[in-house]
């Protein structure tokens, strides 16, 4: 197997444990949040897929810069200033940073939640849209108004699927 | 692969594995109850990592850097790649090897006392995080300076 095909499953697969475990991770805490107590298997399943999602960060990063360095010694360095690959490095900045401002609660849920899912998959997207036709900050808007078009319908689901 | 790109792959790869420790060691202060074991391990790495990636960046800088690349990006289309971004980045960088073996100095001698005094925990938590802005700096500036050199 050569560089560049390992690095590409590689990425392939963080990318899949990620955007899985960010899916599952919403699936399960609207199953968790449902009675309005969090029961101790609730959050050992809640830990068990944000591990997943650090797993699956940890081999997006490492294979992503993998493919860096390979366009550097392959002297291809013109797409490292590519603004569909800056969108895709600036979205996985807010994923790392939001998983801070979760842990220090200063993130309120249905922010977090909605920002998780989103980042995950518009990173998944970013990644297998060869030939983006927009620029950075085109890609950075949509982006935003996908985080917020995603929490609008995620509190939508909750209201509708939490027993009050 | 040459003895000058397995350098640049080492620098890069090895210190991204330290900012990914340090990032680690953030995230474990940050827990109500953290794992000391954990903490001393991942602090470590980010130290051991810094070391190995300033030492691995310093030779590609000395031996084929300044001679081949630098004067290619100055006289290419973006040459504040090399006076704004190496510049700062190889100053700023040495922040990293000794802010992070402080936190790894810290966890070593300190120990529990961490885990039982807030204030210490979190001025430490705020030092991690110290370390992953300046390492993800560091970082970015490198994918700016490696494209710049192909303009």
């Amino acid at each position: 197997m050569d560089w560049e095909t390992l690095l590409i499953v590689t990425h392939i697969i963080g990318t899949t444990l990620g955007v899985g475990g960010a899916t599952f991770a919403e699936v399960f805490y609207l199953k968790a949040i449902r009675d309005g107590v969090v029961s101790p298997v609730e959050g050992d399943f809640l830990k068990t897929t944000y591990a997943i999602m650090r797993t699956g960060l940890v081999l997006l990063v490492l294979s992503g810069f993998g493919f860096l360095l390979l366009y550097r010694l392959n002297g291809a360095e013109a797409l490292l200033l590519n603004g569909a690959l800056w969108a895709k490095l600036t979205i996985v900045l807010v994923l790392v940073a939001n998983a801070v401002m979760i842990q220090i609660r200063k993130m309120p849920m249905w922010l977090a939640t909605s920002l998780s899912l989103t980042s995950w998959y518009a990173a998944l997207v970013l990644g297998a849209w060869r030939g983006i036709p927009y620029s950075f900050l085109e890609i950075l808007i949509g982006y935003v108004v996908a985080v917020f078009a995603v929490a609008y319908i995620l509190e939508t689901i909750k209201k509708a699927y939490v027993k009050k | 692969m040459d003895i000058l790109s397995s350098a640049l792959v080492l620098h890069v790869i090895i210190g991204l594995v330290g900012i990914i420790a340090s990032y680690a060691v953030l995230m474990g202060l940050l827990k109500r109850a953290p794992s000391l074991a954990f903490l001393k391990y991942t602090s470590f790495t980010a130290f051991a990592s810094y070391m190995l990636s300033w030492l691995i960046g310093g030779y590609y800088y000395v031996i084929y850097y300044g001679a081949a690349v630098k004067p290619t990006i100055k006289e290419g289309a973006y040459p504040w790649a090399h006076t704004l971004l190496m510049e700062s980045k190889e100053h700023i960088f040495l922040f990293l090897p000794f802010l992070s073996f402080i936190i790894f100095l810290v966890i070593a001698l300190l120990g529990r006392e961490i885990l039982e005094k807030r204030d210490l925990k979190n001025s430490l938590a705020a030092l991690a995080g110290v370390v992953v802005a300046i390492g993800t700096f560091i970082a970015l500036a490198g994918i700016v300076i490696s494209g710049a050199a192909g303009q």
